[in-house]
C-alpha cells in the first residue's frame, strides 16, 4: 500500500466534510513564517514526504512557540531524509480520538474509533463496527470505550462534542464505502472539544 | 434458502463406503445410520464387502432398485468424483461427502472439490462437505455421521466447522441433548448460512450454537444472522483469534480467517452472543433453551451465607442486578412459622444452614411473588440438614406457579445432590455446580 498524495487526501477530507486544522504546505522558511503569523502562535510543524509513514520516530513533528523557534525547527526538519516540505498547522486543543477505516477480506469496510494520540497503540482502547456506520451507531461506539467517562469529562468537566465526533466516524464509513481505491484511513489524532472535532493528522493509503 | 429436507428428513439413506471393519469411518457411519432403521431404509454400498452388520451390501448405488433420498460418501478422495457422478445418475435428494483430501489440502484438492461441486450443481443436488463428520438430527433418529456416540434429544442446534470438536461435544453433552449436530467441513455447496437458516425454521431448535474458524461470505452472514437472532438466540465461539494461528486455520478448513476484532464487532452488530469457551457456550445455550428471558432484577435464595455473598460479587461483576426486597416480601418470609429468626431480611435471602424444603418454599414463593423480581437464583449447599430432593420438588412447583420467571439452580457439592440435579434438569431447570459459570450465563438471559 502507498500513502495517498497530500493534495488528494486533503480534497477527500473536504469532500466528506471532515474538518482539518488550517494547514499550509511550505518549502521555504519565509512562507512558513507568513503562515504562522496568519494562524497565530503556537503552530505545529510536520514534515511531509511520500515515503514517510511515521513522523514522530524521526523527529519530524514539532511545536513552535515563536518566530525564532519556528526558523530553527524549519531548517532542522528540512534536513530529514525523504522530506519534501513542511506542513505548518494551527494548534487545536481538546481530547484526542483515533478514527480509522480498513478493509476486511470477509466483511468489507470496517470502522474503528478509539482513544487517540501518542498513547493509542499502548492503551489500545478501541471499538470496531462493520460499515455502514450511522451517526447514531457511532455514538454507541464511543459509549463503549473504556475511556468514555474521560470523554464525558467526568473529572475535568470538559466533555467533548459527541455529535461532532460521531459525524467524523460516520463520514469515514461513507468514504470507505464510496472511495474504493482508498484501502485504509487513519485519523489520529482527531481533537475534539466542546465545539468541534478537528482531524489534526490523517493518513490515507491506497 | 436451500431445501435440505432430503438431507435431514430422508426416507432412505445409502452409505457409500460402509465397512464391516471396526474402528473405521465406514463402520462408524454404518452403525450410526442403523440407529434410524425403524424410521427409514438403510442401504450399504461397497464393491468389496460381503455383508455389514448382517445387512446386504450393494456394489454401486445404481444397483439399488428403490429411490435414495440421501447418499453419504466415505470413499477415498480420488474416487469421490466417480461416486458423486453415480449419485447424480441415481437422482438422490442430497449428498454428504465425508471424505477428506479436498480444498483443505491445497490446489489439487481444491480442483477435486470444484469438480464434485460442479457435478452436484448441474444435477441440482445439495451437497454437504467434503471433509466433514456428517450430520445428526435427534428427533427422527438420524445419525449419518461417524461421531462416537449419539446425543440425547434436546433443543440446542450445534453447527461446527470442526468435526473432531463436534465429536467431543456429542460425546459429552449428556442430559442436555441436542436437536441437531452438524459438521459442515469445507462447505463447498451447502454452507454455514444454509444450516443456520434451516435451524432458524426448525421447531425443535430453541438455540443455535456455532463453532467457527472462518466465515466465507461475511456480508451474507451478517444479513442472515441479523434476521435469525430476532427469531432465536445464536451463540458463537470463534477460534483462531490471533495472527499467529491464522495459518493453522487456513490449513484446517481451507478458508481465510479475518481479523478477530472484526468478528467481535460482527457478533455485536448482528446480536450473536459470543462465548469464550465450549463450556461457556453450552452453559448459555442450556439456560436460553430452557428458561424465558427476564428483566434485570434477580432474587437469590440460599442456605449458605458465604455462597450468597460470592453470588452477589459475581452478579455485580456481570452487571446483574439484585432486587430490593419489599416490606411485604420480608413480612411474608418472617411470617412463615418454620423460618429461622436469623434469616438475612435482605437479598440474597439467606435462609440459614438448617433450611428445610418448606422453608425454601416459603422464601421462593415470597420473592417470586414480588412483582419487580424478574428471575430467581436458588443456591443449595449440601449441609447435613439439607434435603436436596425435597428442595428440587419445591423448585419445580415454584416454576409451575411462575412460568414466566426464570429459575436457575446452584446445587453445589457432589454426590449428595446428584439425583436432585438430574430431576431438576429433566424438567428443564438448569443447574450449575459452580457459581461463577452459571452467573456468567445468566447475563444472556436479561431482556
Amino acid at each position: 500500500m502507498q500513502v495517498v498524495d497530500f493534495e488528494v487526501s486533503n480534497k477527500l477530507m473536504a469532500k466528506y466534510k471532515i474538518l482539518t486544522p488550517r494547514t499550509v504546505f511550505v518549502k521555504l522558511e519565509k512562507e512558513a513564517q507568513k503562515a504562522a503569523k496568519n494562524f497565530g502562535f503556537p503552530v505545529f510543524l510536520k514534515i511531509y514526504g511520500k515515503n514517510i509513514l511515521h513522523r514522530t520516530e524521526i523527529k519530524g513533528v514539532g511545536e513552535a512557540k515563536d518566530k525564532s523557534e519556528l526558523g530553527k525547527m524549519f531548517s532542522e526538519m528540512m534536513k530529514i531524509k525523504g522530506t519534501e516540505g513542511i506542513l505548518i498547522q494551527e494548534k487545536v486543543q481538546g481530547k484526542e480520538l483515533i478514527i480509522g477505516m480498513k478493509r476486511d477480506a470477509q466483511f468489507g469496510v470496517v470502522i474503528m474509533a478509539g482513544i487517540g494520540g501518542i498513547l493509542a497503540e499502548l492503551i489500545s482502547d478501541f471499538v470496531l463496527r462493520v460499515a455502514p456506520v450511522s451517526e447514531n451507531e457511532a455514538l454507541k461506539m464511543l459509549a463503549e470505550l473504556k475511556g468514555y467517562p474521560y470523554l464525558q469529562g467526568k473529572r475535568d468537566k470538559n466533555p467533548i462534542n459527541f455529535k461532532e465526533a460521531a459525524k467524523v466516524i460516520a463520514a469515514l464509513s461513507e468514504m470507505g464505502l464510496k472511495e474504493a481505491e482508498i484501502k485504509e484511513i487513519t485519523l489520529n489524532p482527531v481533537i475534539v472539544n466542546e465545539k468541534k472535532a478537528v482531524t489534526v493528522d490523517f493518513k490515507l493509503l491506497k | 434458502m436451500k431445501n435440505l429436507d432430503k438431507i435431514f428428513n430422508p426416507k432412505s439413506v445409502a452409505i457409500i463406503g460402509a465397512s464391516a471393519k471396526e474402528k473405521t469411518v465406514g463402520f462408524g457411519l454404518a452403525g450410526n445410520a442403523l440407529l434410524g432403521k425403524d424410521e427409514r431404509k438403510i442401504y450399504f454400498v461397497n464393491p468389496g464387502q460381503g455383508d455389514i452388520l448382517g445387512n446386504k451390501v450393494f456394489a454401486k448405488i445404481t444397483d439399488i432398485q428403490e429411490e435414495i433420498d440421501l447418499a453419504v460418501v466415505a470413499v477415498p478422495a480420488a474416487v469421490v468424483a466417480q461416486v458423486v457422478e453415480e449419485c447424480c445418475q441415481k437422482k438422490v435428494g442430497g449428498i454428504i461427502v465425508v471424505s477428506a483430501g479436498f480444498a483443505e489440502t491445497g490446489k489439487e484438492g481444491k480442483s477435486r472439490q470444484d469438480d464434485i461441486l460442479e457435478k452436484a450443481k448441474i444435477a441440482g443436488i445439495p451437497l454437504v462437505g467434503p471433509n466433514c463428520l456428517g450430520v445428526i438430527r435427534t428427533n427422527n433418529n438420524l445419525n449419518v455421521s461417524f461421531a462416537p456416540s449419539t446425543p440425547e434429544k434436546g433443543n440446542i442446534g450445534f453447527i461446527s466447522q470442526s468435526g473432531a470438536l463436534l465429536d467431543s461435544v456429542v460425546d459429552n453433552i449428556e442430559d442436555l441433548g441436542l436437536s441437531y449436530a452438524i459438521s459442515y467441513g469445507n462447505e463447498a455447496d451447502v454452507d454455514l448460512i444454509d444450516f443456520m437458516e434451516w435451524l432458524a425454521e426448525d421447531k425443535d431448535t430453541k438455540v443455535i450454537a456455532l463453532y467457527l474458524e472462518a466465515i466465507n461470505d461475511g456480508k451474507k452472514f451478517m444479513e442472515v444472522a441479523r434476521r435469525i437472532t430476532k427469531i432465536k438466540p445464536v451463540i458463537a465461539i470463534k477460534a483462531g483469534k490471533f495472527e499467529s494461528v491464522k495459518g493453522v486455520v487456513k490449513s484446517h478448513t481451507g478458508s481465510m480467517a479475518g481479523d478477530y476484532s472484526t468478528y467481535k464487532a460482527v457478533f455485536k452488530q448482528t446480536g450473536i452472543i459470543e462465548a469464550d469457551s465450549i463450556e461457556e457456550m453450552f452453559d448459555i445455550a442450556k439456560l436460553l433453551a430452557w428458561q424465558p428471558k427476564c428483566q434485570n432484577s434477580f432474587a437469590v435464595v440460599t442456605n449458605g451465607g458465604g455462597c450468597g455473598v460470592l453470588a452477589s460479587d459475581y452478579c455485580k461483576t456481570q452487571g446483574i442486578n439484585l432486587a430490593k426486597l419489599s416490606k411485604e416480601t420480608i413480612d411474608k418470609i418472617s411470617g412463615f412459622a418454620g423460618m429461622n429468626a436469623f434469616w438475612s431480611k435482605s437479598n440474597p435471602v439467606d435462609i440459614i444452614g438448617d433450611a428445610s424444603p418448606e422453608r425454601y418454599q416459603a422464601a421462593i414463593e415470597a420473592v417470586l411473588g414480588q412483582k419487580n423480581v424478574g428471575g430467581l437464583i436458588v443456591i443449595q449447599a449440601p449441609q447435613i440438614m439439607t434435603n436436596p430432593i425435597g428442595n428440587a420438588k419445591v423448585i419445580l412447583e415454584a416454576k409451575r406457579m411462575f412460568p414466566e420467571k426464570p429459575i436457575i439452580c446452584f446445587f453445589l457439592g457432589g454426590e449428595k445432590s446428584e439425583e436432585s440435579i438430574r430431576h431438576l434438569e429433566e424438567n428443564n431447570i438448569p443447574n450449575y455446580g459452580e457459581l461463577k459459570r452459571g452467573i456468567l450465563a445468566i447475563k444472556s438471559l436479561i431482556k
